[in-house]
């Protein structure tokens, strides 16, 4: 905290990050009572009309920190004694003798909300910022008096706070919260002219009868450990219930307050609440200056449903390409989809979201970068970090998942924003993705079972569609995979099989779909069990083996992520859930695919 | 008087694509994001302040993005922003317009009939310098991808537009514009030289001169040298050590006096520039030019009409 005298008024600022009841707070916090000292010094001197307070920084108690010492560390003494630390000062600033005037451009919420209000006058300086008390939610009142002052008075609001607990910053200018909240950028510029004019405005409306007045101060009591006497399910219920039975006026610390304060906020469920709180900050921050994304957009598009996920959470993209035509191409594409998606002119509806420009890709972007390669090869880059991944779920499909390598688990936290799920695998070859290696020997069983049941491939496709496996049954999608096959069959070579998974590698010397129709045309049975429910039943057990074998061979970790893993990357229909559901459900007991296979082996 | 000194990180670019003319209210904000969005995606950190520059005065979209944002008006609106507060890393970008005044064939006749009034200087030689600006004259190209009233998308390629500049030369339905963009981190300490810096590090030096008010009559021309030969003096500095001297006035009749004076000095003609021969430049976007220059050191002289002077010089530090 810093601070600075101008002629007639003090300048503070405040730029401390977390949650002001943690104990890295202590510093700033005796920093604040010093300050205060020097402004009650200056103010009987008659130096200062006024205290500028501005908060430089995001404000609130979900904060990593605050929550590792709740859980590991903190004393419930330790907290009461800080908690009126803060109750002193909240009530100094209330009391002082010159106006206290807030000035912010970033959210403020929590313990920190109550000495902003306790201040006379609170400007807003960016209209995307929020205010307010969220842990009254879960029935934890604030502990700096303020609004439990308020509360003594007028019980019924307690209503009101709860109805909403936070509040955009129009939204608190309606409400008296707030003085005034607009987006000016360049207050700063003309600051000190704007305060004499806040001081002036100030002095006319509460005139010299207010100034003047000596408030009577009782002396603090001395501290007396009185626990929290009466069982009560949350903090606003023990403390309404205590305050009822008090005298109104409380002069000195609320020691009520603070007391049950600081036991409730040692309690399970306001550290579970806040665990909660900050896992939902940090995939929807409150800030006001929304994130930026880089897409790459040279070699293909981003999924429509990352983009669309992108724009409602707010974050800025920008779109960029090497080159003007291809940016130009793929823009246009893009932009209708996103037309039709929300039935609006994306260019109007976000207009400050949406942006572009054409350039190379920097090597270390300062800004989360994804690209999109042909064959749904994932790269994503931040400043040093760089991780390479493929998506599961074809383009179009509304739930996109990724598959990174092990190593790159620590990076897994960056993709979440973009994909729903992120599975960190071990590949047995680092030239092929595992995706590749599940692929090819799903369409090695299903030529597989062709052969034993006598269909022929395209009759499976469409078995395969009206069973809802829309990913295996297109024919599109196979004839990419066996693209891609063929453009790394010059490289390297292709390991096709996993443990003891090996199949027929002659199928996959054919390169083309048509090929592969006719290659299974010609051998056909009559006397084979075939038809749908025994294809489904078939492919269940078939990703029933292959899940253990993907435990088996570590190529991921626990046998639930391996089940998840096979049904986004087989497609399996939504309506079933996974394979290991499906079995369990059905009471599956044969083994379809190794009953199979053995069939035609012997 | 203002006199400063600092050292700082620069880096930045010069583009000169041309747009068409046809819609400027919705071509502009677009373009300068994108000017923006394509520097802040290659920088090391985020810029916690936003300077901007354009005819119009319009803010840019992305504006919100930064901490602060200050629109400059003049050279001295820079320094106030930037060298006043030296904890700031700053970025810059600007669009200027085609000037009016000195693009066509009626400007260099207009500028020949004013050099016809100061006659004591030799005219030859500075038609001679006059060449040289404009075969020295150039700057990189770029790619640019705008939206046009139809809210169809246009692409500007460098390629494209000199296909369409030999098909019709005489059209003027394109105008060219000038961008700049650039980055600044003001150093106050030489040693501490951020691991990951983007650009030059350069010291920068400058100040304020006043001569008579240049509306008088063009006489504190050799006033103004005399007192640049002291300041460089000071520094053991000859003008022919400059690279690059970008001289900027809006009194075209002046620019022969200034040459002259140069020549004295032993500078030779592909050593000058005068940004605002080729149109397309204010002081603000000159100084920036200045600033950019791939030489390793170069000095400046804006004349203004009140003659209120600014020398400075950069030097690239190794």
């Amino acid at each position: 905290m810093n601070f600075e005298q101008h002629d007639n008024l003090l300048l503070a600022d405040w730029s401390f990050e977390g949650s002001i009841l943690s104990s890295r707070a202590d510093h700033e916090i005796s920093e604040l009572e010093k300050f205060i000292h020097h402004s009650y010094g200056l103010a009987a001197k008659g130096q200062i009309q006024a205290v500028l307070w501005i908060q430089k920084s995001h404000c609130s108690d979900f904060d990593p920190d605050w929550l590792q010492e709740l859980s590991s560390r903190i004393l419930r003494d330790e907290l009461r004694w800080r908690l009126g630390r803060l109750y002193r000062i909240r009530r100094h600033i209330q009391e002082a003798a010159v106006p206290w005037f807030y000035i912010t451009e970033k959210s403020c919420i929590g313990t920190m909300a109550e000495l902003m209000f306790a201040c006379h006058r609170r400007f807003v300086f960016d209209t995307e910022t929020w205010f307010g008390f969220p842990e009254i939610a879960i029935g934890q009142l604030p502990a700096l008096g303020w609004l439990a002052l308020q509360l003594q008075r007028k019980p019924k609001l307690i209503e009101f706070w709860q109805r909403q607990t936070l509040w955009k910053a129009e939204e608190a200018v309606q409400f008296g919260l707030v003085d005034a909240a607009l987006s000016w950028k360049d207050w700063r510029v003309v600051l000190l002219p704007w305060a004499q004019r806040q001081i002036e405005a100030w002095e006319h409306e509460s005139g010299q009868a207010a100034r003047s007045s000596v408030r009577s101060r009782a002396p603090d009591h001395l501290w007396v450990d009185r626990g929290v006497p009466i069982l009560a399910k949350n903090h606003l219920e023990a403390y309404l219930s205590r305050s009822n039975r008090r005298n109104e006026v409380q002069a000195g610390l609320d020691y009520e307050l603070i007391d049950s304060a600081a036991h409730f906020l040692c309690q399970a469920p306001y550290i579970a609440w806040l665990q909660r709180g900050l896992q939902y900050v940090e995939t929807r921050p409150l800030h006001s200056s929304f994130d930026l994304v880089y897409l790459d957009i040279s070699e293909s598009l981003p999924p429509l449903s990352i983009v669309s996920r992108l724009l409602d959470s707010a974050y800025r993209i920008c779109f960029f390409s090497n080159r003007a035509d291809s940016l130009r191409e793929n823009l246009e594409a893009m932009l209708s989809q996103v037309e039709s998606h929300y039935r609006k002119q994306p260019l109007q509806v976000f207009e400050k979201q949406i942006s572009w420009y054409v350039g190379q890709s920097p090597a270390q972007p300062l800004f989360p970068t994804l690209a999109f390669g042909s064959f749904r090869n994932v790269r994503f880059r931040h400043k040093n970090i760089e991780i390479q991944g493929w998506a599961l779920a074809a383009q179009s499909m509304d739930r996109q998942v990724i598959e990174i390598s092990e190593k790159q688990r620590e990076h897994a936290p960056h993709l979440s924003k973009f994909f729903q799920a992120v599975y960190c695998v071990n590949a047995p070859s680092t030239r092929v993705p595992l995706l590749f290696i599940v692929k090819s020997l799903a369409l090695q069983s299903l030529v597989l079972y062709s052969r034993a049941s006598g269909e022929s491939l395209t009759s499976l496709l469409e078995q395969l569609r009206s069973l809802d496996w829309n990913l295996l049954g297109s024919e599109r999608h196979w004839q990419r995979f066996l693209d891609y096959r063929l453009s790394l069959k010059t490289q390297v070579s292709i390991p096709d099989s996993l443990g003891s998974f090996e199949l027929d590698r002659s199928v996959l010397d054919i390169n083309s779909w048509k090929g592969l129709v006719e290659f299974t045309q010609t051998r056909r049975k009559s006397d084979s069990r075939r038809g749908p429910g025994w294809l489904n039943n078939y492919l269940s057990s078939f990703c029933l083996d292959l899940t253990r074998e993907l435990v088996k061979t570590s190529s991921i970790l626990s046998n639930v992520e391996a089940d998840l893993y096979l049904a986004d990357a087989m497609g399996y229909p939504e309506s079933w859930g996974s394979a290991s559901i499906y079995a369990s459900r059905m009471g599956q007991r044969r083994r379809f695919y190794s009953d199979l296979q053995a069939e035609l082996n012997g | 008087m203002y006199a400063y000194e600092t050292n700082c990180i620069l880096s930045g670019s010069i583009q000169r694509p041309s747009m068409a003319a046809l819609d400027k209210g919705m071509q502009r904000p677009r373009a300068m994001d994108s000017l923006i969005l394509g520097r802040l995606h290659r920088l090391p950190y985020k810029p916690e302040l936003l300077l901007y520059a354009s005819a119009d005065a319009q803010r840019p979209g992305i504006s919100n993005f930064f901490g602060r944002t200050t629109f400059l008006n003049s050279l001295s609106d820079l320094w106030n922003a930037v060298i006043k507060e030296p904890r700031t890393n700053c970025c810059f970008a600007q669009i200027v317009d085609e000037n009016p005044l000195t693009q066509n064939e009626v400007t260099r006749t207009a500028l020949e009939l004013s050099l016809l009034k100061v006659k004591p200087f030799d005219l030859s030689s500075f038609e001679q310098l006059l060449e040289v600006q404009e075969r020295v004259y150039g700057v990189s190209e770029r790619e640019y991808l705008l939206i046009d009233p139809l809210q169809k998308f246009v692409a500007l390629e460098p390629q494209r537009r000199r296909r369409s500049e030999r098909e019709n030369s005489s059209d003027r339905q394109k105008r060219q514009v000038l961008m700049i963009e650039a980055y600044m981190e003001p150093l106050s300490d030489i040693e501490k030289l951020p691991e990951q810096s983007a650009g030059d590090l350069i010291q920068l030096r400058g100040r304020d001169c006043g001569t008579g008010d240049f509306r008088q009559g063009l006489q504190g021309v050799a006033d103004l040298f005399k007192q640049w030969d002291q300041w460089l003096g000071e520094r053991s500095i000859y003008p022919r050590h400059f690279a690059k001297i970008f001289v900027y006035s809006q009194i075209k009749g002046l620019l022969p006096a200034c040459w002259e004076e140069l020549r004295s000095r032993g500078v030779a003609a592909d050593q000058v520039r005068l940004p605002q021969w080729a149109g397309y430049s204010n002081p603000l976007s000159s100084y920036w030019e200045f600033l950019l220059t791939p030489e390793p050191n170069a000095a400046f002289i804006h004349i203004p009409i009140n003659g209120r002077c600014h020398f400075a010089e950069r030097i690239r530090k190794p």
